[in-house]
């Protein structure tokens, strides 16, 4: 069987099931679980001895991430600030597209510009001298992609990537040309325990005003009323997240509805209330705290 | 790195091994279960995983044979494999050239009349590079083909050797050439290198790449080198595919 | 996109069966090349080779260019094979095939990897300027030994170029004209020939330098490159029949006594080629008396 692609097709029985389950209240799951409960994945850091930082993330429905993140010098141009956003280059491979596929190229977007907020003070830490800096490359394999969106499989693997990114200790003065400690124990790790750790990006799904549901399945997706991508960055003193961004996704429905014959479940028309995005997003904060939460735990096991 | 030190005086390599050591080879079948076939091969610090879709009908009409089935292959270096970070084009030479060879091996090797008008798909993720790319790319298709349940008439392994040249320093008869099993990334920039391909871990060759100048008469020994570890990693594989077997079964029983 | 007519099977029976009796089409030996024909063009750098029916074309140029920034030692050498629709119809201009890619890459691997010029005499002030140095070979009709042909045609052209001689004072560089001084040659280091053998009947029978119908016939092949010191380059075996080691090793201790007889008649074509362009060149002391 090949790997699919994210259409999906359904039929309108298994639509109509689909929703008048996840419509009731309490809601049904197709696999039973519970509506903040992820599946099981496979999370594992320091996995590439050639690079300063990668992870590795097997998704609940098979998907594979491996994430790598390799970072070299390079001379700092005397021009303006906001050239910084150069430092930090993303690149998504997804195995069997073309390089510049639109995928691709969003997943690259959707990652890049999350650790590159306003204020996220990772390029302060990527500056070595006045003349020089790091440049950082996150490279990102997706194998098989998974049958539902990438997008919290990405998120989450490239955050614990960068995590376990370290960077070599500078030896020389500040105005020589860098060298650094050939010790790799001696070096830094590029998010510390007091730095903003690097964002998340979580899927959610909505389904008529009260129900709501993270990680959701491709059928789930079809079914779902709104489908936002919400991204979320912890502060260090591990409160609350913070919601840093929200991105609509097309939803299987899309507002479209079909008329109610027979006992066929419609879908509502003309997208959702600003209640329930707000419920969406006050969620999110807490399911957001519970995976910074989990990923921490990756992390310190190692 | 000068050439003293890749063989040190007591027969030591940079790791440690002697010259007819083979590096820890570690695979693991069925990692990815989206697909048909997969594996995972470590091999030292080399990292290649391999899935492998089919047999599946052709999207090209291209690729639709009579006689059997059409092998693809695709190989993919991650930007992160090497030393510096290199994001490679789609079309370079070298991987084309690799995908060709590749494709070429597997097809004597997997009965492919069994299986007419149909493709069968191999993907290549090279994660890190440290010598015997190639080699580890044949095994790891051979393990991945295995778990796909892809009929093959033997296992195919590759292994490479290498010639490190022995100064003869106070005594001229201690020079020479020495073979060496197994090269690493540090050892194929210096040392000429050849990688060997056989179906089935015996005496016949599929599978030979030199790319670098050797002398006519070191060939031989080389190629012999070659052939041993071959066999060694023959008898590696099957243990693991047996192994692999094994859980497998079990975990139905269970 | 066209493809080549494939033989017939009767062709192909043929062909087989006379192989397993030891007899080739055109009636050579199973180790003998086709007649080799090179010859040589008004300017330096342009090799002209047949090689039986199969007839390459590579012509060597030079111009000064900026050196890489991570070899600014070095001087940029480059070969392009282009397959096009004159050498046979079954090639197309601009589309890499399969066999064009592998075409390309052999010919990298023998000549240019195996350092057959010496790289670093080609730069000229380091870091700034250098000689590049560019082979283009032209296939001009395919008969099967398109690797051997454009291996000869490549390394004859190369011996046979001369560039202009180049003063460096300080940080300006004159290059002279060839009628200002005397041209330099290349600085080769030595010479990388390939050798193509064909294999039939499971491993039995391999034969060397095939032409365009032994080629579509054969169930595996293997290239190796050698030059006359007994060095191999190259060896690209791509899959395809496997073949005992020591087969494989016969193989290239024929394949070293060719080399060498190739290698021997390249040299002699040059000077031959030499001797005529001096008594050309030396015509403005020559007299205008008949021949008596």
């Amino acid at each position: 069987m090949a790997p699919s692609t994210l259409t999906t097709l359904i039929s309108p029985a298994e639509l109509s099931y689909l929703r008048s389950s996840l419509a009731l209240v309490p809601p049904i799951r197709p696999d039973a679980r519970t509506p903040t409960q992820f599946r099981p994945l496979v999370a594992e850091i320091d996995i590439l001895p050639s690079t300063n930082g990668s992870a590795r993330m097997v998704w609940g429905d098979g998907g594979e991430c491996v994430v790598g993140i390799k970072a070299e010098v390079e001379p700092t141009e005397p021009t303006s600030y906001g050239k910084r956003r150069n430092w930090v280059e993303v690149g998504v491979e997804v195995q069997g597209q073309r390089d510049d596929d639109p995928l691709g190229v969003f997943l690259g977007m959707t990652v890049g510009e999350s650790l590159l907020t306003p204020t996220s003070t990772l390029t302060e830490r990527l500056v070595i001298t006045p003349k020089f800096h790091w440049k950082l490359y996150i490279d990102i394999l997706l194998i098989t992609p998974p049958l539902s969106h990438p997008a919290t499989l990405l998120s989450l693997s490239t955050n614990l990537a960068l995590r376990s990114t370290r960077i070599p200790r500078l030896i020389s003065e500040s105005d020589e040309d860098p060298i650094f400690d050939d010790d790799w124990d001696a070096s830094i790790p590029l998010y510390s325990i007091t730095s903003q750790l690097p964002p998340i990006t979580l899927l959610v799904v909505s389904v008529e005003e009260r129900n709501i549901f993270f990680d959701p399945t491709r059928e789930e997706l079809s079914v779902g009323d709104c489908v936002l991508a919400i991204s979320l960055a912890s502060s260090p003193a591990h409160d609350a997240p913070k919601v840093i961004g929200v991105r609509t996704l097309e939803s299987g429905t899309g507002g479209i509805a079909a008329d109610a014959k027979d006992g066929v479940v419609a879908a509502s028309i003309g997208g959702v209330k600003r209640r329930v995005i707000k419920r969406i997003i006050k969620e999110s904060l807490s399911v957001g705290k519970e995976v910074f939460e989990s990923l921490q735990g990756v992390v310190d096991a190692n | 790195m000068s050439r003293h030190e890749l063989l040190s005086p007591e027969g030591l390599r940079i790791d440690g091994r002697r010259w007819n050591e083979l590096r820890l080879f570690e695979a693991r079948l069925s990692t990815t279960t989206a697909a048909d076939g997969s594996s995972y091969v470590e091999w030292g610090n080399t990292k290649i995983i391999c899935t492998v879709a089919g047999p599946v009908e052709p999207k090209m009409g291209s690729n639709r044979s009579q006689d059997g089935a059409t092998v693809v292959v695709e190989v993919c270096f991650a930007a992160f494999s090497g030393n510096d970070r290199k994001k490679r084009a789609r079309g370079d030479k070298r991987v084309q050239e690799m995908q060709t060879a590749l494709q070429r091996t597997f097809s004597e090797a997997i009965l492919t009349q069994l299986h007419p008008r149909s493709e069968i798909l191999i993907t290549l993720h090279i994660l890190s590079q440290d010598g015997s790319v190639l080699a580890a790319c044949v095994n790891a298709c051979t393990l991945a083909l295995v778990d796909a349940g892809v009929p093959m008439s033997d296992y195919v392994v590759a292994c490479t050797a290498g010639s490190y040249f022995v100064r003869g320093g106070n005594n001229p008869e201690d020079e020479g050439e020495d073979p060496l099993l197994d090269m690493n990334n540090l050892e194929e920039a210096d040392l000429p290198s050849v990688t060997v391909g056989t179906i089935g871990g015996g005496e016949k060759i599929t599978l030979l790449q030199l790319e670098t100048k050797v002398r006519l008469e070191k060939l031989e020994g080389m190629m012999a080198v070659a052939l041993d570890g071959c066999g060694k990693l023959r008898e590696l594989m099957d243990e693991i595919v047996r192994a692999h077997g094994n859980e497998v079964v079990r975990r139905i029983a269970l | 996109m066209p493809r080549e007519l494939e033989p017939s099977t009767s062709e192909k029976t043929f062909v087989l069966e006379a192989l397993k009796q030891k007899l080739r089409i055109d009636g050579r030996d199973f180790e003998s090349f086709r007649g080799l024909e090179l010859s040589f063009g008004e300017d330096y750098g342009l090799a002209d080779v047949q090689l039986g029916k199969t007839r390459v074309l590579a012509r060597v140029s030079a111009e000064v260019a900026k050196p890489f920034s991570d070899r600014p030692f070095d001087g940029i050498f480059q070969i392009t094979t282009e397959l096009g629709p004159m050498a046979s119809p079954a090639f197309e201009t601009g589309r890499q095939t399969e066999q064009e890619v592998l075409l390309a890459r052999l010919i990298e691997k023998a000549i240019r990897r195996s350092g057959a010029i010496d790289t670093e005499s080609l730069c000229i002030v380091a870091g700034q300027k250098c000689w590049q140095v560019r082979v283009d070979v032209h296939f001009l009709h395919h008969d099967g030994g398109l690797v051997d042909a454009s291996c000869i045609a490549v390394v004859a052209a190369l011996q046979h170029f001369r560039r202009p001689d180049v003063s460096v004072e300080g940080e300006k560089i004159i290059i002279h004209t060839l009628t200002e001084r005397v041209p330099v040659p290349l600085s080769i280091l030595h010479v990388p020939i390939c050798v193509t053998y064909s294999f039939y009947h499971g491993g039995e029978i391999s034969l060397v330098d095939a032409t365009l119908q032994e080629e579509q016939l054969r169930d595996g092949d293997m290239t190796i490159t050698l030059n006359k010191f007994g060095e191999v380059c190259q060896i690209a075996k791509a899959g395809g029949l496997p073949i005992g080691a020591l087969a494989l090793l016969q193989c290239a201790r024929v394949a070293l006594v060719k080399v060498q007889e190739i290698t021997a008649f390249i040299q002699k074509r040059l000077e031959e080629d030499q001797t005529l362009r001096t008594r050309r060149d030396n015509l403005l002391e020559s007299t205008a008396e008949n021949p008596r």
